[in-house]
Formats: structure tokens, C-alpha cells, sequence
């Protein structure tokens, strides 16, 4: 397994770890405690976590072979962040357009809203990246046998 | 629906060529041994500088390392 793959690991791990952490304390405050949505939206402060993908690149060096990242490296890495960004823009302006069509143009939403497609749009991309990469490089180490 | 297909020569040119490893190949080349590994699993193809650093690691010509096999286009009138 290279250091792309170890990267993407980590980072795929980290997001659906923020992810399930916030969708588990979100149910939590929710069903458990009774507390209003807004409240129990604190939940997702977990989403946080991701900001460890931030580590990868410290935390996994570079191999000490010859040659270090090559044309192929360039290629999967080119086509896994074109694939994540290209779904992270149909979700951004789907998330821009679809509160217009239904409230209206003279409808009021929460700023709150504006964060959530920061942080939304981080995971989708930071999700997406990964599962393409490891899709690419395969999901096991198999190519270094 | 046009397939094209780029098939290879590696594997053998290696043995043929004193056993090489995948390894020494990459450095000659200036890859990662997975690229090697991907070529000769036929799932990514180089590009043109690439092959022409893996032929001459043979001392091969480029068409003896790779085959295109084009397969014809149904005109559409």
C-alpha cells in the first residue's frame, strides 16, 4: 500500500467517524433526551473531527523508495478530485437553489445554513476523494505483492 | 461503442531481459513499482514519454513493448 493509499485510508476513516460520531450524539440528544432539533444540532460539532484529515500528510512520510510519486499518482489524484469537486458543485448549488424554489423569493432561512454547506461541502469532497482514489490505486495493498 | 485496447509487453521483456524485477524497471523508468505492477495488469496505460523510457530499458522499439489494437468505427452515414 503507498503513502496515497494510506492518506486516503485515514481521511475516509476520520470523515465517516465525524460523521457517525455526530449522527450518534445528534439521535442521542434527540430521541434520548428529548431535546429540540436545534439543540440536539449540537451533535454535529463532531463533524469536527475531520479536521485531523488535516495530519495525513504529516503522519504517513514519504516512502523511501526511488521515486516518490509518479505520471499514474498525478492522473488518480487529478480524477479524484475533479470526480469529488464536480459532485460537491451539483450538491452546492442544489443547496443554493432547491430553499429558493420552495420558500420563495421573499423567504427568510437561518445563516446557520451557510456553515452547514461549508462543512457539507468539506465531507462530500473529502468523502468523494477518497473512495475514488482507493478505487483507483485498489482498496488493499494487492498491488504491492 | 469504440474499444481500443493497449496490450503489453512487460512482464515478458522482463524475464528476457535477465529476470529484471519490477523494481529496477521503476527506477530505470522513473516510476513507482505500483505503476509497473498496473501496466502489466493492463490497467493503466503510460503515456507516449513514459513507453518510450520503458522500451529503451529494453533496448526494444516501442511497438515491440506495445500493441494498440484498434478496433474499426461503425460509420454513421
Amino acid at each position: 500500500m503507498n503513502r496515497m493509499q494510506k492518506i486516503a485510508w485515514f481521511n475516509l476513516i476520520v470523515t465517516l467517524l465525524a460523521l457517525g460520531l455526530s449522527v450518534v450524539a445528534f439521535s442521542i440528544g434527540y430521541f434520548v433526551f428529548g431535546a429540540p432539533a436545534r439543540q440536539a444540532a449540537a451533535g454535529f460539532g463532531f463533524i469536527g473531527i475531520m479536521g485531523f484529515c488535516g495530519l495525513s500528510p504529516v503522519l504517513f512520510r514519504k516512502d523511501k523508495s526511488k521515486v516518490q510519486y509518479d505520471e499514474r499518482d498525478t492522473a488518480i489524484q487529478r480524477k479524484a478530485v475533479g470526480f469529488a469537486y464536480a459532485i460537491f458543485w451539483v450538491l452546492f448549488v442544489a443547496a443554493a437553489m432547491i430553499p429558493w424554489f420552495i420558500i420563495g423569493p421573499n423567504g427568510t432561512i437561518t445563516t446557520n445554513y451557510l456553515p452547514w454547506m461549508v462543512f457539507g461541502g468539506m465531507f462530500v469532497v473529502m468523502l468523494l476523494q477518497s473512495i475514488v482514489t482507493l478505487n483507483e490505486y485498489g482498496w488493499r495493498g494487492d498491488g504491492d505483492k | 461503442m469504440e474499444t481500443n485496447e493497449l496490450k503489453n509487453n512487460i512482464r515478458r521483456l522482463r524475464f528476457e531481459k535477465g529476470e529484471m524485477t519490477q523494481q529496477q524497471l521503476a527506477d530505470i523508468a522513473g516510476v513507482t513499482r505500483q505503476t509497473i505492477i498496473a501496466m502489466e495488469q493492463g490497467k493503466y496505460a503510460p503515456s507516449l514519454p513514459l513507453a518510450f523510457r520503458i522500451a529503451r530499458a529494453f533496448g526494444v522499439g516501442i511497438e515491440q513493448v506495445f500493441e494498440f489494437t484498434e478496433k474499426p468505427r461503425t460509420e454513421n452515414a
